[in-house]
């Protein structure tokens, strides 16, 4: 019944009070939420899945102050991203991984598999260690566009940011990410 | 409800990779295909594994965090400053999600008949002035266009409301209505300060109750029709009926009258069965789902 409402819609029916939704709002937030956090994080698995559920959960909390007149996505990757941000601002990672820690930093889940060994999966690696190499305003900015395929004008909204510092970062971090990759080769 | 975790990412498949093309095109512009391979090394990089458990405990943990649900009844019970704030949330609702040209029209189409009368005006009888014959039409159209099951976007969250279809249109026709009145004695004003021979008071007269039941009239034959445009047209005709005259062929005496009691009690009237009928419709609907 709820799949062909709009994302607005389900969240304004969840904030009068139907509580089925909630069920819909995961259903189509979780997975990706988790993803962009995971992406953004450098693979953590387990720290993308306590911001992806620690997003949601504040969602329920916000609920009440939702504006349904505005778009419900924006709003949601917003709470993620404050969310990341914060974490990332206690004490404990206020660092930068280096080259080596970057590449050898991959999630549990993959690895090793036998696919690591290729070409591909070589450069996968590169792309992911050059990817946490970038500053994270850049990082969130490049996965949200092509990856989670939210448009310039969401991400402005979303992160607070005038849409041509958006787009500067958006070139900044995916020119360092290209010729880094293609100084390698 | 709950996803499939070995079901292909939002990233794969050649619809993607058409959109992905798309986006670079609307990134970078003719310098696109260079960054196409990798932005596709990009969405093919590694995910995270989603359990199906992982998502049923998430759903059991908030569901708890839920705030029990309040029921409409509760609601409406609720002290004065309670039903004050909700009917303020269900106007703005409502506003937002009112078609914007509708705004933009009317406030033209007034603004056009206002000038048309600063300019053409010789001997002022209020009764006869182009703004006058204008501002009704104007209200009418956009109060038809207030139920529009068939193109209406805003129609998907009556039928996903909890809230009834009635409370929701009489929310839209307050606020169409107000524009429209809103506009009406701007115009009206602005007219008797360009041309002093024009009395406020009478001016306002002229078109308040005309506008009032043409606008109801357009509401109920949408809804009696569900179709605005019928609303919009057949209210305009009726209007037009009146100001044409057709030897053997006169206008109703309703909207003939100058004492206007009966024209406002017809206005209410219709305004009320409009709703009502919406009523019966919500039910048929929800019954068939």
């Amino acid at each position: 019944m709820y799949q062909t409402l709009s994302d607005e819609t389900v969240a304004l029916r969840l904030q009068q009070g139907d509580h089925a939704c909630l069920e819909e709002l995961i259903r189509r937030y979780y997975p990706a939420l988790k993803r962009y956090l995971y992406r953004v994080s450098g693979g953590d698995s387990a720290l993308s899945e306590e911001l992806a559920q620690e997003t949601m959960l504040q969602l329920i909390k916000g609920l009440p102050s939702y504006d349904s007149g505005r778009p419900f996505r924006p709003w949601l990757y917003a709470i993620a991203t404050n969310l990341l941000r914060n974490h990332f601002k206690r004490p404990e990672h206020r660092y930068q991984h280096d080259d080596d820690e970057a590449v050898e930093r991959l999630p549990d889940e993959r690895e090793p598999t036998p696919e690591h060994f290729s070409v591909a999966a070589e450069t996968s690696r590169r792309l992911e260690a050059e990817l946490q190499r970038l500053p994270i305003q850049q990082r969130q900015i490049i996965v949200l566009r092509y990856v989670e395929e939210l448009p310039l004008v969401e991400i402005a909204q979303m992160l607070d940011l005038p849409l041509g510092t958006v787009k500067s970062r958006l070139r900044l971090g995916i020119d360092r990410l290209r010729s880094a990759l293609e100084d390698e080769r | 409800m709950i996803p499939d975790p070995l079901l292909p990412s939002p990233a794969d498949g050649d619809e993607s990779e058409a959109h992905l093309v798309k986006m670079l095109r609307e990134d970078w512009g003719p310098d696109y295909e260079s960054y196409l391979p990798l932005t596709r090394e990009l969405r093919r990089l590694p995910e995270p594994l989603i359990q199906t458990a992982e998502i049923t405990t998430l759903n059991a943990r908030l569901t708890r965090h839920l705030q029990p649900s309040k029921t409409e009844r509760s609601r409406w019970s609720g002290t004065l400053r309670e039903q004050i704030a909700y009917g303020i949330t269900l106007l703005r609702a409502e506003l937002r999600l009112a078609r914007y040209e509708l705004w933009v029209a009317s406030l033209l189409i007034m603004a056009i008949g206002v000038l048309v009368t600063v300019y053409t005006v010789q001997a002022p009888s209020v009764e006869t002035l182009p703004f006058v014959y204008v501002a009704p039409i104007m209200a009418a159209f956009g109060v038809a266009f207030v139920f529009n099951p068939s193109a209406d976007l805003p129609f998907e969250i009556m039928l996903a409301c909890p809230r009834s279809v009635r409370l929701i249109l009489l929310a839209r026709l307050t606020l169409v209505f107000s524009f429209n009145l809103v506009i009406g004695l701007m115009s009206s004003f602005t007219l008797s300060l360009v041309r002093p021979e024009l009395s406020l008071l009478p001016l306002i007269t002229a078109w308040l109750a005309p506008m009032s039941f043409l606008s109801a009239l357009a509401f109920f034959l949408a809804i009696f029709f569900k179709e605005p445009l019928i609303g919009g047209i057949g209210s305009m005709l009726l209007w037009l009926w009146q100001h044409i005259n057709i030897p053997f062929f006169k206008a109703p005496v309703i909207i003939m009258s100058l004492d206007r009691p009966l024209l406002w009690t017809v206005t209410v009237l219709l305004g009320v069965a409009g709703l009502w009928l919406a009523g019966r419709d919500e039910r048929w609907i929800r019954g068939s789902q």
